[in-house]
């Protein structure tokens, strides 16, 4: 039986995928915020508006990388896309397949130990957590306020859902350094959408629909056959 | 003189010797004594790269390392530790400009040397 060569797609993929825009979005709507959260604090008259302050990262492998030189304690917030499920209940084959992805949000933070001039000293691992927690809060918030229920793409996400939250120390015992870092997870259900191919006609048929005058609805086509 | 006394001997001189690779540091216990002299020992700052979780993670250990006898003969009480209660004041050993505060120690008495991994701190 002769196979026949494969079929290629008339147009170039030149777009980005919704896992992509999606965890894009989450950096920008964190990037964005912590900046508001300045300036709100700042209004506010809070003594150290800067609390309010982390840098966003999109998919680094070692944001720790910048504490190292000792000049940057602000804590980092790093957006990676963890992967997804298709869920073949909901879309279809030829046109929209819904997933339902992680989007993970770690929040990493530096604590040094400080002297307490009231007595005794600040110890860095507690300082590390402390700022660690105080970062996650406002992710969490900020993530899963109703502003953002649908991550501001309306049109890609159906749902955003909070999964998991998790707190470690990511350090060796050696390290001179005190980190913490909590890892959020967040769950979103949205769409992927695939190349299609424009139709071709193969045949006009026209049909008129019209009522009768005791209420029928009748329907006449013209087509030609042979 | 047997081989353990004279490694002893050998270890103090290696890490008192500022002529090599011994620098000076002050030591200050928690009630703050320092000692009129600073001591000498040898320091260590090297990068680190360890695996948390299958990622990469990079840090930087701290060392200090100093005869365990110099330590009471300074006039110190007790050995530099951890202290992870925040009420006292923590073992502190600044040298080059940085304090740093003992995160955990590893007094070897066989051979009279006493190490302490290092955190960095704010006086």
């Amino acid at each position: 039986m002769a196979i026949l060569p494969a079929t290629v797609l008339a147009d170039l993929i030149d777009k980005r995928d919704s896992s992509e825009i999606i965890r894009d979005r989450v950096g920008e709507i964190l990037a964005v915020e912590t900046v508001n959260q300045v300036a709100l604090a700042t209004a506010a008259g809070k003594p150290s508006p800067n609390d309010w302050l982390f840098r966003v990262f999109l998919e680094r492998s070692n944001p720790l990388e910048i504490f190292m030189d000792r000049t940057v304690e602000t804590p980092v917030v790093n957006v990676t896309w963890e992967g997804g499920e298709y869920d073949k209940s909901r879309g279809n084959p030829i046109f929209e397949q819904a997933l339902i992805g992680v989007v993970n949000v770690d929040t990493l933070a530096v604590g040094v130990s400080r002297d307490d001039p009231g007595g005794g000293h600040i110890p860095g691992d507690l300082q590390a957590s402390r700022n660690c927690e105080f970062t996650a809060r406002l992710v969490r918030n900020i993530l899963m306020a109703a502003l953002n229920v649908r991550l501001q793409l309306p049109r890609i996400v159906t749902d955003r859902w909070s999964r998991s939250v998790t707190a470690e120390q990511p350090e060796s015992p050696d390290d001179a350094f005190q980190f913490a870092a909590i890892g959020f997870a967040l769950e979103v259900v949205f769409t992927e959408q695939s190349p299609q191919v424009d139709g071709e006609p193969l045949e006009f048929v026209m049909v008129d629909i019209m009522r009768t005058s005791d209420g029928q609805l009748i329907a006449e086509a013209d087509y030609d056959y042979t | 003189m047997s081989l353990s006394a004279q490694a002893r001997i050998d270890a103090a001189g290696i890490l008192g010797n500022a002529a090599h690779f011994a620098e000076t540091f002050v030591l200050t216990q928690p009630d703050g004594f320092e000692s009129a002299e600073p001591l000498l020992g040898i320091t260590g700052d090297i990068g680190i790269s360890f695996d948390a979780d299958n990622q990469p993670v990079t840090g930087r250990r701290v060392t200090l390392s100093t005869a365990l006898g110099a330590i009471g003969a300074a006039g110190y009480t007790g050995l530099p530790e951890s202290v992870p209660g925040s009420a006292g004041k923590p073992w502190l050993a600044a040298w080059g400009g940085s304090t740093y505060k003992v995160k955990s120690a590893a007094p070897d008495r066989t051979l009279d040397v006493h190490t302490m991994i290092l955190e960095f701190y704010e006086p």
